[in-house]
């Protein structure tokens, strides 16, 4: 029967590297079954966060729980429900991929039926089976990344951590990987995943959290962030005739800012939401204006993480 | 249906068919195949990396070579004489050297650099984060050296079977060579395993590796000399009882040494929170118990000034453990303190093998005083049972300790005479001032010691680097310093043991051990223990504050799993009659 309470729970991370400070006071939840994407710049403590999951490093202060197990106090019961892929390839001289696999399934407590089942499993999973006999260190990048992320599942475990798992991949693998991401989400797995490439996050995850210098800046949605930010949604419309006077009209409503004009095509930023939109393309009708197209957008992620960070590094 | 159980569906048909045994040999592969299921992992790993690697082809293939061109040369040498001369002893020497180098020094720093290259490149990480334990992947890695091991000897055993067959050599003799190197091999080995958790992680480990290297070639050195002179002997050793008690000795302080190395390799790659200290405590205590058995067997045995020897050595021990212990982290963590001794009688025998640095002084100190106890009060009881009434023991300054000259006996005195030139005469009062002092010292170095850690660990944490560096340096200190003051005073130069050498432990120690008590004796008897008191009083406040540390009950998520496994191991209920 599942418990009640979240997979992964960060609570008042901190991590010190001396005077630097990697995670300072970061708190989160990942619920059972959710994908949460975690980022940020580089440096912002998206991997040492994601160690300290992982059980490789400890905080200088807080806790994190793995299905209600400490990594500071249980890491042991912490690594059976965890499958963590780092963003490196760990170096195996003389192994095949079949051996790679089949060493982590043993590793994990796997015996007989159980982990050939796991090996079979895992390399029709991540379409491996033809490479069952390659050597591991004469993979692409892209096959070392399924074999890693093969190695992070082979246990089953509930809860996956991948850092940066798309990173220096060609399209196709990035397709195949986020596929597979979602495949693992649906069943029925937390997992945790980092990555660089924010319309890649935005895709797949059901939450994010921005991170920077340490500093959980936002976790929720991209809406609820969004929101919490006071989004504005990006409006543009083309007219026929003068764009002066609609800049002008606009310019006289207290909820648009950032008027551009581009030719015909006038832009602008927006605070309300759709439905106050609709109502001032009815406006912009009846007022005598002459509209060949009006349309607007939510934030991307990728905007969101704009507005949210500042670029900062430490 | 999950994504996985479709991947699984698919392959279910290919994996009956492959289990199902046919033939004979199918059913032994079948067999193989279920015994290799109980192997440690890293073993298998090990076996199927290390075995393909080329430095093992190379080595493997250039024994083989070495042992086939010294056959061919060897019987060419010997020409018509192979049919009646002996002379497998010399064809043994140099197979023995094609063996014992990939055996003593390859195969050690192979297993040295296996943990520690892993360990730089982050693979050991995801080791680390799979179900085994520190121990799993320490024995894992010995096996696979093991199985290499076996591999190099099976490579020159034929050649060693040669030189039975070409007399000069009982097989008994050329077992025994093996066994030695063998057991040498798999200590070196474990020495590499224990340099490589020194090496800090994702960091370059050139300063362990050539300090191992240098010990593996003195003990590839060490060996040679050690077999070329059993060999020699012409197994006259070997019908000595003597030289198997001396092996048998030799073996209890491989085996606790062997102990001791694997359990501080163990801790070093055991996670923080996990007690990494009680082991090693109890493997210390046991160590320290054989030392003393074989000191008592001996004096016992032979008489002499073993006693002298076992205090000296024990003394040595304690401070290189208090050296690790007093620099453990102060704060026990939530996992340690869910099993700490709870009733009285545990806390009071037992809270001195819990981590801490409190306690590891407290435990130094009490092995310590219980060795100076177990060392001072049997001798006496031994020297009535010899009839000897105090002075007991007269040996020379030039013989060797506890084995030179015969016992003359006389009057109740034993005599060692050897090629001495002077004789001094050691007490019973000699043995209980050695103890005093020696036990002061220990007390007083690590005393100070424990509170500079204690100073540094208000700034970061205490690495096992500073541990060393800080115990060593206090030492040397107070060794180096009053030396070298003496020995540039004109006066003092030629002085011998002065007072000024009151904080030279080794000096002092050295004077009580072979010549007596120095004639500044009850300033060394009154005035260390005094200084010792002090030291250790002050180190009291601290040890307090880990008294107080009580069990704490596991968290709820813990116990509520311990419970359901333990449900699960417990099986279904038993039926109660025929109808349940």
């Amino acid at each position: 029967m599942p418990s009640s309470h979240p997979l992964i729970e960060l609570s008042h991370l901190h991590r010190n590297f001396g005077r630097t400070k990697a995670v300072c006071d970061v708190s989160f939840e990942v619920r059972r079954g959710g994908v949460f994407g975690f980022i940020g710049p580089n440096g912002a403590g998206k991997t040492t966060s994601m160690r300290i999951l992982a059980t490789l490093d400890l905080p200088t202060a807080g806790n994190a729980l793995v299905d209600g197990f400490s990594v500071l106090e249980d890491p042991d019961r912490v690594r059976r429900r965890l499958g963590f892929m780092p963003d490196y390839f760990d170096t195996q001289p003389n192994v095949l991929v079949a051996e790679y696999l089949d060493f982590f399934g043993r590793s994990y407590g796997l015996v007989g039926r159980e982990r050939q089942r796991a090996l079979r499993r895992v390399m029709s999973f991540t379409k491996l089976d033809s490479l069952a006999e390659k050597p591991v260190d004469g993979l692409s990048k892209g096959m070392k990344q399924r074999l890693c992320l093969g190695r992070a599942m082979i246990h089953d475990p509930p809860v996956m951590i991948l850092d940066e798992p798309a990173a220096g991949l060609d399209p196709r693998a990035r397709i195949q990987l986020r596929e597979m991401i979602g495949q693992l989400a649906a069943d029925g797995k937390s997992i945790l995943v980092s990555s660089h490439i924010l319309t890649e996050l935005a895709e797949m995850c059901d939450t994010v959290a921005i991170i920077e210098q340490g500093r959980l800046l936002a976790v929720g949605t991209v809406e609820e962030i969004n929101r919490a930010r006071q989004a504005q949604r990006n409006v543009h419309l083309r007219i026929l005739g003068s764009t002066e006077n609609v800049s002008e009209w606009l310019a006289g409503r207290g909820d648009v800012h950032d008027v551009k004009i581009d030719g015909d095509a006038i832009e602008f930023l927006h605070d309300g939401s759709q439905q106050v939109e609709a109502d001032m393309l009815r406006d912009l009708v009846l007022a005598g204006f002459r509209i060949v197209a009006f349309g607007s957008r939510a934030k991307s992620l990728e905007d969101v993480f704009m507005q949210v960070t500042e670029g900062l590094v430490q | 249906m999950t994504s996985f159980d479709d991947a699984m569906g698919e392959a279910a048909p290919l994996e009956i068919a492959a289990v199902l045994p046919e033939t004979r040999w199918d059913r032994i592969e079948s067999l193989l195949a279920r015994l290799s299921e109980r192997l440690n992992p890293i073993l298998v790993k090990e076996a199927r990396q290390a075995l393909r690697s080329r430095q093992f082809i190379t080595t493997f293939f250039l024994m083989l070579s070495a042992g086939w061109f010294w056959s061919i040369l060897g019987l060419a040498l010997m020409g018509p004489a192979v049919y009646y001369s002996t002379d497998g002893p010399s064809m043994f020497y140099v197979y023995h050297l094609i063996l014992a180098f990939p055996l003593l020094v390859i195969a050690p720093f192979a297993a040295f650099y296996s943990l520690a290259s892993e360990r730089q490149d982050r693979t050991y990480e995801l080791v680390s984060i799979t179900n085994l334990t520190a121990r799993q992947i320490l024995s894992g890695k010995l096996c696979g050296i093991m199985l290499q091991m076996m591999i190099y000897l099976s490579a020159i055993f034929p050649c060693l079977a040669f030189t039975y067959l070409l007399r000069g050599l009982d097989i008994f003799t050329i077992l025994l060579a093996v066994i030695y190197t063998c057991c040498m091999s798999l200590g070196l080995s474990m020495l590499g395993l224990l340099l490589a958790t020194l090496s800090p992680p994702r960091q370059r480990h050139i300063a362990n590796a050539v300090l191992l290297a240098i010990v593996l070639l003195a003990s590839l050195l060490i060996n040679l000399s050690w077999v070329f002179g059993m060999i020699a002997s012409a197994g006259a050793m070997v019908d000595s009882p003597v030289f198997w008690q001396q092996n048998l000795a030799l073996l209890t302080c491989y085996a606790n040494a062997f102990a001791l190395v694997f359990l501080a390799a163990r801790s070093q790659l055991t996670t923080v929170c996990q007690n990494r200290s009680t082991a090693l405590r109890i493997a210390l205590v046991v160590a320290q118990l054989s030392l003393l058995a074989w000191m008592a067997w001996s004096q016992l045995r032979w008489g002499g000034n073993f006693v002298f020897g076992f205090i000296f050595a024990s003394t040595v021990f304690w401070w290189f453990a208090g050296m690790f212990l007093i620099g453990e982290p102060p704060v026990l963590s939530a996992r340690v303190k869910r099993d700490l001794p709870q009733s009285l009688l545990g806390r009071i025998f037992l809270t001195w093998f819990t981590p801490g640095p409190g306690t590891g002084y407290m435990f130094v100190v009490a092995n310590m005083v219980a060795m100076s106890l177990l060392a001072s009060l049997p001798f006496g009881v031994l020297a009535r049972n010899f009839r000897v009434a105090a002075p007991v023991t007269v040996f020379t300054t030039a013989a060797p300790p506890g084995t030179a000259g015969a016992n003359t006996g006389g009057s109740g005195t034993l005599v060692y005479s050897a090629a001495a030139t002077t004789t001094v005469r050691m007490t019973r009062v000699d043995i209980w001032e050695t103890c005093i002092i020696a036990t002061s010292y220990v007390v007083i170095y690590l005393g100070i010691g424990k509170w500079i850690m204690w100073t540094i660990s208000r700034f970061g944490e205490v690495r096992l680097a500073t541990r060393v560096l800080v115990n060593v340096l206090l030492v040397l200190a107070g060794v180096f310093v009053p030396w070298i003051i003496q020995m540039t005073d004109r006066d003092l130069r030629n002085a011998g043991y002065t007072l000024l050498q009151i904080t030279n432990p080794i000096w002092t120690l050295w004077e009580c051990c072979y010549k007596g008590v120095p004639i500044v004796g009850p300033v060394l008897v009154w005035g260390l223990p005094a200084v010792a008191l002090v030291c250790w009083l002050l180190n009291l406040s601290s040890l307090t504050s880990e008294l107080k540390q009580v069990r704490i009950p596991k968290p709820p998520r813990v116990a509520e799993e311990d419970a359901q496994r333990a449900a699960e191991a417990a099986g279904p209920p038993a039926r109660t009659s025929p109808w349940n």
